[in-house]
């Protein structure tokens, strides 16, 4: 019992272990996880599902949530589109088009939530469908799919025959966002204002600014996490985004990011992307039914809460123990 | 039947960061006004709190009547016949006025159904019994706070309950208002219910209670004692009783020193009231006053949180516009230390070195605006060492340090902003008697360093023993400014005097 | 109530805007008050205002359920399968459906009250229930509705009262006697209380534990009611029943006056507020406009109606 409450202390494991146990029954179950088929389009589906889950985890690292993630997505794809298509814009230019719509629509959300005085849940759902059912009107539900050739093949890149180029993007991003995270002014204050709002206004950190920006921040990444998302399909697709929402909260909270704020491992949700992708990965080869896919995201996210819980209990109980041994 | 309503045998409670009661017994007769008094931080309210279930005891049982209950949740509280008002406000914002007066008919389960009507008959009559008039109909956001009060002891009283406990029930209510209070607990005793009676204010105390019980540093002080065997004087012996635990520190010349803050008539939007006072370099000075008295929130207009309307600032002489938090910190070098280290001080689920690299942001960052951790560490293990923070290691989460440590770092959070001014908002509340020995000896070599000082507090034992002038406020206003004697007795004569003027 | 009172009430100002739109709609179209389509606005105005008050119950003790939507299609595909594959009765099969309303509503209960109980935590375990039960749905049905529905069942919530359909009188039924619950019944007021301030609530011996579960249990059971609806109104039972649910509930009671950080309600605003959702939805459909501007206008009205509610507030 013991060496079981080191393990979950120690935040990493608690994601490390059961990707050495999956990998390990796949590898030993299923004929077909191993062969670099498979293994490329596991790593072709990592790079997505880690950007969204950091996307997300900048907000949590407020105590606050993006449930607009999807939505943020396609509607910077749709700028992509058009960028592309419509204006035949260069690539680079494209892309950089769609970062900026994701920063403009976190940007709004940020600015609505610090000073509208409205519930930020009530924002974050409002601007979900806002955004979502403009990427609607602008294309009537037309995907985008006259694309650069160069562009898409980047999405579909081999290489050393085993790992796809965009899991070198997310990897890039992972750790541009530990940088920010732990040695740039703005991740600290991003998380001093999720542990304590007052204590960090009491500390000089300006809240408003510190939230609008870690908003724009997560617009940004979930722009990335849809373009890379578009080159791997070739089109821009309007079901982008449509099943990230529980996604991009369950990966952070398996890397270690405190739900309640103020707490996040980029490490973590990188591994914890990963592991969300062996765990589809294992329900397809085992032939179970794709739909128990959503079951078993919603089991993963209850047990996750799970153990942040007993994170949290042990936090209480070592303070304990120091009163007594004080006394 | 026994001779007791309520007996508390052995009470020890421990909460995470702090041993709050320890071993605490005393009983109450029935139909006795048995007051409990003891300082901030002495563990009244939780002894409070256990009673009224909201807290189990860590060890110990409790009495009811002769025989042993475990009471386990409020609502067990009231089916004993045990009725409380907190210290804290706990009305229902969008409830009426009946309605929460008959709260816990509701909140127990008592009634199933609700009858309007008699539901206002009974609160026009709960409220007639503590001189209330309102009408039963009216939503209560608006209420003034001493209104609030009345009606939560209206609440209270409105249960037919044996026992009942009132936390500081004049502590934020007028004169006329606490005179009203007192003569329903009298009536009340008259009626044969017990009550248990905390109040800061001794001459309520010696005005109701029958009886006695000392608490300080969540221990019991002697026996229970008759109220009659007591006076003023022995009663405040009893309560502070460390005089000789803590160093009273040497008075100190400040004739020639310049002033560095200076308040001519400043007021803002929610204190209209003009106030003015001085403080000079390297001086220690003492706010005194009541819980609720306005000095926090005297201290946030200095540091520009709700921004000075009218009257003048001056700091070092010069007249100054303070318009943020961050402003007054790194332009002026003034900070502010809160009273409430954990709701607005710390950052708990950090490190000690990350609690403190937030507001060393600027000197911890390299060029091009990197984070350099050593450089924090380094800084963090200085105030370690210079104010003696007991933890492991500086890795540590704030959450698992003692009360006295988490004070400590909040202290060393203001220093890393090199103030020259520090405001510090009840320094030791729920603090052990010898970490508060050290904190004030912090405070005091602070204040020699020449740094300046304003120490808010309600211990008056606190300000005497370290304060150089102690300024007394009430109700929002600074109604006297006097030069410490560090006698405690005469000091709290002429405090006493200043706020009943 | 003098008029001034009832002129500054959250009620008066939601009828106005729906008295404006159906007028625009009447001058556009000259039938749009033709009794079939009244009968379908009310149909739909039916599902969305039960919808709208399961949320509501959420909302009022200070959290909120994200998986009313799964909740209703759950109900509606047993329901639905017991009739059509065991010949349940239906009777029996509607007490099924309100039984797996409640059962959801335990799971969601325990899950929460585990999890610390509102804000929050609420959402994200909601969420992720909504998740499982969706998955359970479509492992049930591999994603097939259920299409042989006896007549009996459609007739109940399909029949008209003159232009008034079944449904409609059920919804009201509901409503009121979700109104008595709160305005009338200890436990009603408990669950405000504890919406309002639920440090105070427990001090004063309201239990979390089961004003949690009770919140739970009934915000499900009225979900079902919801589900087992749209299948009368519909004819089959579709496994993607209350997808499109999570914005119309938290929106339906918010628009209606239902205070957002919990401990207070307005029962019948949660029609009002379905009201107004419901005709802009069938306006759209009306004017011929493309389906996907029914997202877009959601999210704008609710955040106007949201904007509106909070500078009347801070005129106060």
């Amino acid at each position: 019992m013991k060496k079981v409450k080191q393990l979950l202390q120690a935040d990493l494991s608690s994601v490390i272990v059961p990707i050495i146990v999956i990998f390990a029954i796949l590898a030993a179950t299923s004929e077909g996880f191993l062969s670099s088929y498979n293994m490329y389009s596991v790593l072709q589906s990592v790079p997505i599902f880690v950007i969204v889950g950091l996307a997300q985890m900048v907000v949590l690292s407020l105590g606050q949530m993006n449930l607009a993630v999807g939505s943020i997505g396609v509607l910077s794809s749709v700028v992509f589109g058009i960028a592309m298509q419509k204006w035949g814009l260069p690539t680079v230019v494209c892309i950089i088009a769609a970062c900026g719509a994701g920063l403009l629509q976190g940007y709004l959300q940020g600015i609505m939530v610090t000073k509208s005085g409205i519930n930020p849940f009530i924002i974050s759902l409002a601007l979900l469908s806002l955004y979502k059912g403009l990427a609607l009107v602008i294309t009537s539900g037309q995907p985008f799919s006259q694309l650069s050739e160069g562009f898409k093949t980047f999405g579909n890149i081999k290489v050393l025959n085993l790992f796809p180029a965009t899991i070198f993007v997310a990897v890039l991003v992972g750790v541009t966002m530990f940088i920010v995270i732990r040695y740039r002014k703005l991740g600290k204050k991003l998380l001093a204002c999720g542990s304590n709002g007052v204590a960090a206004v009491y500390s000089g950190v300006n809240y408003d600014k510190t939230v609008i920006a870690g908003h724009c921040l997560s617009g940004v990444l979930c722009a990335v996490a849809a373009i890379l998302q578009v080159s791997r399909f070739g089109s821009v697709q309007l079901s982008i985004g449509d099943d990230w929402m529980l996604t991009s909260f369950v990966v952070p909270v398996l890397g270690g990011t405190l739900l309640s704020g103020g707490k996040v491992n980029v490490i973590g949700t990188f591994l914890g992307g990963f592991l969300m992708v062996l765990i589809n990965n294992a329900i397809v080869l085992w032939g179970v039914s794709s739909y128990a896919t959503n079951a078993a995201v919603g089991i993963i996210l209850l047990l996750a809460y799970e153990v942040d819980r007993m994170r949290k209990k042990m936090m209480t109980n070592q303070a304990k123990n120091a009163v007594e041994k004080e006394g | 039947m026994s001779e007791y309503i309520l007996e508390l045998e052995s009470i020890t409670k421990i909460f995470p960061g702090v041993k709050a009661l320890d071993d605490v017994s005393f009983k109450i007769k029935k139909g006795e006004i048995h007051a409990l008094v003891g300082e901030n931080g002495a563990g009244k309210s939780t002894l409070i709190n256990i009673i009224s279930g909201v807290f189990e005891p860590t060890k110990g049982q409790v009495k009811v009547d002769g025989r042993p209950e475990k009471i386990t949740n409020p609502g067990k509280a009231f089916d004993l016949g045990i009725g409380v008002v907190h210290q804290e406000r706990n009305l229902i914002d969008t409830f009426n006025v009946a309605e929460n007066i008959c709260f816990m008919d509701v909140s127990t389960g008592k009634s199933k159904l609700i009858d309007k009507e008699a539901m206002k008959q009974k609160a026009v009559k709960d409220m007639e019994r503590v001189g209330l008039d309102l009408d039963p109909g009216q939503g209560i956001e608006e209420l003034t706070s001493g209104k609030k009060q009345m009606l939560e002891i209206a609440r209270a009283m409105c249960m037919d309950s044996k026992v009942l406990l009132l936390d500081e029930p004049t502590a934020s209510i007028s004169l006329t208002e606490a005179d009203q209070l007192l003569k329903t607990v009298k009536q009340l005793r008259e009626e044969g219910v017990s009550i248990i009676y905390i109040s800061h204010k001794l001459e309520e105390i010696f005005e109701i209670a029958d009886s006695i019980t000392v608490i300080r540093d969540g221990k019991n002080v002697g026996q229970t004692l008759p109220a009659s065997s007591l006076d003023k004087d022995k009663l405040i012996e009893l309560m502070v009783g460390r005089k000789h635990v803590i160093e009273t520190y040497a008075n100190r010349e400040f004739e020639s020193a310049p002033v560095v803050l200076e308040a001519d008539e400043i007021s803002s939007k929610k204190n209209t009231i003009p106030k003015s006072f001085y403080l000079k370099k390297g001086e220690i000075l003492g706010w005194y006053g009541l819980v609720g008295a306005g000095r926090t929130e005297f201290a946030r207009e200095i540091i520009g949180i709700d921004p000075v309307r009218k009257g003048t600032l001056k700091v070092k002489g010069q007249e100054v516009k303070i318009g943020s938090y961050e402003e007054a910190f790194q332009k002026y070098k003034i900070c502010y230390i809160s009273e409430n280290r954990k709701e607005e001080g710390l950052f708990l689920q950090h490190s000690i070195t990350d609690n403190i690299g937030i507001i060393a942001l600027k000197e911890i960052c390299s060029r091009g605006g990197f984070i350099s951790y050593k450089k924090q560490d380094e800084i963090t293990e200085k105030y370690k060492k210079s104010l003696s923070i007991k933890a492991k290691d500086i890795f540590v989460e704030t959450a698992s340090l003692s009360g006295g440590n988490q004070q400590k770092i909040c202290i060393a959070k203001g220093l890393c902003v090199n103030p020259e001014i520090m405001i510090i908002d009840e320094p030791t509340v729920g603090i052990d008697v010898n970490t508060k020995g050290e904190i004030h000896s912090l405070i005091y070599e602070l204040s020699n360093q020449g740094i300046s000082v304003i120490v808010i507090s309600s211990d008056m034992g606190e300000l005497v023993q370290l304060a150089d002038r102690i300024i007394v406020f009430k109700d929002h206003e600074i109604k006297g400014e006097l030069e410490n004697n560090k006698d405690y007795g005469s000091m709290s004569t002429k405090v006493m005097g200043s706020i009943l003027l | 109530m003098d008029f001034k009172k009832i002129r500054k009430s959250n009620g008066f100002s939601v009828s106005l805007i729906i008295i404006c739109m159906i007028a625009v709609m009447c001058i556009i179209k000259r039938n749009y008050l033709s009794a079939d389509n009244i009968s379908a606005l009310l149909k739909v105005l039916a599902v969305t205002s039960l919808v709208g008050s399961s949320q509501m119950i959420s909302i009022a003790s200070g959290g909120m359920n994200v998986s009313i939507g799964s909740t209703g299609a759950m109900s509606a595909i047993f329901c639905g399968l017991l009739m059509q594959n065991a010949g349940l009765p239906v009777p029996a099969a509607i007490f099924i459906g309100l039984l797996t309303g409640a059962g959801c509503g335990v799971i969601n209960g325990l899950l929460i009250y585990r999890n610390g109980g509102v804000g929050v935590a609420s959402f994200l375990t909601t969420l992720a229930t909504n998740s499982v039960f969706t998955g359970i749905i479509y492992m049930i049905t591999t994603g097939h509705g259920v299409s042989k529905i006896p007549a009996s069942f459609v007739a109940i919530g399909n029949t008209k009262l003159g232009a008034i359909p079944t449904s409609m009188i059920v919804m009201l039924v509901i409503l009121i006697l979700i109104y008595l619950l709160f305005r009338y019944t200890g436990w009603g007021k408990q669950i405000l209380a504890f919406g309002a301030n639920p440090k105070s609530a427990e001090l004063y011996g309201i239990s979390r534990f089961r004003t949690i579960m009770r919140v739970n249990i009934l915000a499900s059971v009225i979900a079902a009611v919801a589900g087992m609806m749209v299948v009368m109104r519909v004819g089959t039972a579709q496994p993607d029943i209350g997808s499109d649910w999570m914005l119309q509930s938290f929106a339906a009671p918010l628009i209606g006056g239902t205070r957002q950080a919990g401990g207070k309600v307005n029962v019948f605003g949660v029609i009002l507020g379905a009201f107004v959702l419901t005709i802009i939805q069938n306006a759209l459909v009306h004017l011929g406009v493309d389906v996907y501007w029914t997202e877009l206008i959601n999210g704008v009205v609710i955040i106007v109606i949201m904007a509106l509610d909070r500078l009347r507030s801070m005129k106060k």
